[in-house]
């Protein structure tokens, strides 16, 4: 027959001359030393006060158990001490047993009861290496716990002052300031599906009904203008040299900044050049040129096609922001040799572009040229223009102010403010586009208001939902 | 007695590490202009290095995925349509006269990566859209500041609440976008830049392997 210990702490049950609980890492030598049935008594408050450090006989501290000479706040007078002892018994009393804290796993094995004050805690796993702490009232879903969920639940403890011990061990602020949790029916609790609806339903709907009414105007963030200004001032076919920051994954936002851009450089006949830093950059800005020359192409007001000199590839660059250092060297551009990049165009990309144009989603990108690229020689007197996300437009701002950049166009709201600056409309799809991205933007800036509504709303009433809150 | 073990990690790499930042540092602050070869070479190095690091990648992840087929490893049907793609892109690129600008390939990246990567960007929205419900309340910790932060600028950005709400309102969001959350940015900016530094330096002294 194999002999056990039952940990003083936790109550598993670990083979005899263990030097430590399994379960909970509590020391199990002193226990050992004493016979099963006394390895927890419930303690009296005053072994409790005696087992305090300091106490006066240090030998009746050491007879004491280890959960209330080692840990005095576990024990069970300090925490209970403001609850109602059932059936009028006193809490000193050492006869004293609430209801229902027995373990029913030995009680079904006819052994020893689990002694009373395991049950007793309202914190668990205290003393434990590897159990975090838990509280006696969060275990109620845990059915590895249910003893001591059970026991909790059972006694007349007061909900108010369980809930303020929860909320102080936790340091959650939302359980200090809220009433009780209120018992839902569960078809109301909030799910994260219904939110992810909402937000579908929001932007979906209103799209395929409403499109076509007005519905205002985009903000106009400063720099939109300025960049504007830099554009039409440029003088016809002065070459302009393009970094294109983006790919497919944020084109779509990308595309709307980018379009009135790339329009207005056709508009004043200038010469772009495209290097990317990206595997699909080149591709990307292939596509968006595409769809530039065919509003134009529509328009009549102007001809081209690809590997036409209305637009210029230098390349891909692998090896990051390294790259930029040696495209900011003026010579270099006499060593690219591409089907798109003439060598008129290169030498007057080596005298010094008229203008650069950073399009990237991220800041970085910006930040990288201006650091890396704009010092160089070749590139001081060129200014540097900005088309990014609207995510990179706050780390853009001090380069706007400190005149490092000489425009900043970002995000979508940018976009549309550039082209209502121009003077000539964009196509029909792609003014219809712009049109159908501001209801996106109406209602979805909506699901997302109600969505924090309704977010506080649940906090306030204390709902509980699927998302953990 | 064992003399210390020489390796390239321990000498040889922070030495060319800091020969190449005196080289490039002479060279951008103008005291040597005769070094501008030299810069160039380097920096055409390490253009090719990054092409090279692109193909062993791609290298890499083919057999990756060419070893998980060939045990039958949970999901090796994925890996089987991962390489299947990569060896149709390849000989589409290798077939047509235009190469990576082919009208097949064009076909691959207008129907195939662009929605594809612009649907996974997508999902954003549905993260965000969690943690907007979860975290922008009043009663966490700085949630009042938070809240208050994203009202600015969402209603700011807003286009039909720009026919109704108050120019003071947008004023309000410049200035937050301008002020607040920009000195946040760069203050972050600022201790990650000097954190390179010191790794930088931790490196180039041999307190820290790369």
């Amino acid at each position: 027959m194999t002999t056990t210990i039952r940990c003083p702490h936790c109550g598993t049950a670990n083979r005899s001359g263990s030097n430590f609980c399994n379960s909970c890492g509590a020391e199990l030598r002193a226990s050992e030393a004493r016979p099963p049935s006394s390895a927890a008594p419930l303690p009296e408050a005053g072994a409790a006060e005696s087992a305090r450090p300091g106490a006066s006989d240090p030998s009746e501290r050491a007879s004491d158990p280890p959960t209330s000479t080692e840990l005095p706040w576990l024990a069970d007078a300090a925490l209970w001490r403001g609850a109602e002892p059932a059936a009028g018994r006193e809490l000193t009393d050492p006869e004293f047993e609430p209801s229902g804290f027995t373990d029913d796993a030995d009680d079904e094995s006819g052994t020893d009861p689990e002694p009373v004050a395991q049950a007793g805690r309202l914190i668990v796993g205290v003393q434990g290496l590897l159990d975090p702490v838990r509280i006696a009232g969060d275990l109620t879903a845990d059915p590895t716990r249910m003893p001591l969920a059970r026991a909790a639940s059972a006694t007349d403890v007061d909900s108010e002052q369980l809930r303020r011990l929860r909320a102080l061990v936790t340091q959650d602020p939302t359980l200090l300031n809220i009433p009780a949790v209120m018992a839902w029916p569960p078809l109301l609790r909030l799910r994260i599906p219904w939110i992810f609806a909402l937000l579908g339903l929001m932007v979906g709907l209103p799209v395929l009904l409403l499109y076509s009414q007005p519905v205002g105007r985009a903000h106009a963030w400063p720099g939109v203008a300025e960049a504007y200004t830099v554009v039409q001032n440029l003088p016809p076919a002065a070459p302009v040299l393009i970094l294109w920051g983006y790919d497919p994954s944020t084109a779509d936002e990308m595309d709307l900044v980018a379009l009135p851009m790339m329009a207005h450089l056709f508009d004043r006949q200038s010469r772009p050049a495209v290097v990317t830093l990206l595997p699909t950059g080149l591709a990307t800005a292939r596509r968006l040129f595409a769809r530039t020359t065919t509003d134009q192409i529509a328009d009549q007001t102007f001809t081209s096609q690809p590997n036409s000199t209305a637009y210029s590839e230098i390349g891909f660059l692998p090896g990051g922001a390294v790259a930029l250092s040696w495209l900011g060297q003026s010579d270099n551009f006499s060593q690219i040799e591409t089907a798109n990049l003439t060598p008129e165009l290169a030498q007057a990309l080596a005298a010094g572009p008229a203008l650069a144009i950073v399009v990237a989603a991220q800041a970085e990108d910006v930040q990288q040229w201006l650091e890396l690229v704009q010092p160089l020689a070749q590139m001081r007197q060129t200014p540097v223009v900005a088309f990014t996300s609207a995510g990179a437009d706050p780390a853009l701002r001090p380069y706007l102010d400190s005149g490092q950049l000489a425009g900043l166009v970002s995000g979508f709201d940018g976009g549309y403010t550039y082209q209502q600056l121009r003077e000539r409309p964009l196509s029909q799809p792609e003014e219809t586009l712009y049109r159908l991205h501001l209801v996106f933007q109406n209602w979805g800036h909506m699901a997302f208001l109600l969505i924090i509504i309704l977010g506080n709303l649940a906090a306030l009433l204390g709902v509980r939902t699927q998302l953990g809150d | 007695m064992s003399l210390p073990r020489f390796t390239f990690t321990t000498y040889l790499a922070p030495l060319i590490a800091l020969a190449c930042l005196i080289l490039i540092v002479l060279d951008r602050a103008g005291i040597a202009p005769g070094l501008h070869v030299v810069t160039t070479l380097l920096y055409t190095w390490t253009i090719l290095l990054g092409g090279f690091a692109l193909l062993l990648g791609v290298v890499n992840v083919l057999l990756v995925h060419v070893r998980r087929i060939q045990t039958g490893q949970t999901g090796w049907t994925y890996s089987l349509a991962l390489v299947a793609t990569l060896f149709a892109v390849f000989v589409a690129g290798l077939i047509e006269p235009e190469g990576a600008f082919g009208a097949m390939l064009g076909w691959i990246f207008e129907n195939l990566i662009a929605p594809g990567q612009a649907m996974l960007f997508a999902l954003t929205a549905f993260f965000l859209a969690a943690a907007a419900y979860r975290l922008l309340r009043i009663g966490r910790t700085g949630g009042v500041w938070m809240l208050t932060g994203v009202l600015l600028v969402l209603i700011t950005q807003m286009p039909v609440a720009n026919n109704f709400v108050s120019p003071l309102w947008a004023i309000l969001a410049d200035w937050t976008v301008t002020y607040p959350a920009t000195a946040t940015i760069r203050g972050a900016i600022l201790g990650s830049a000097l954190a390179l530094v010191v790794a930088g330096v931790r490196f180039l002294i041999g307190r820290s392997q790369p």
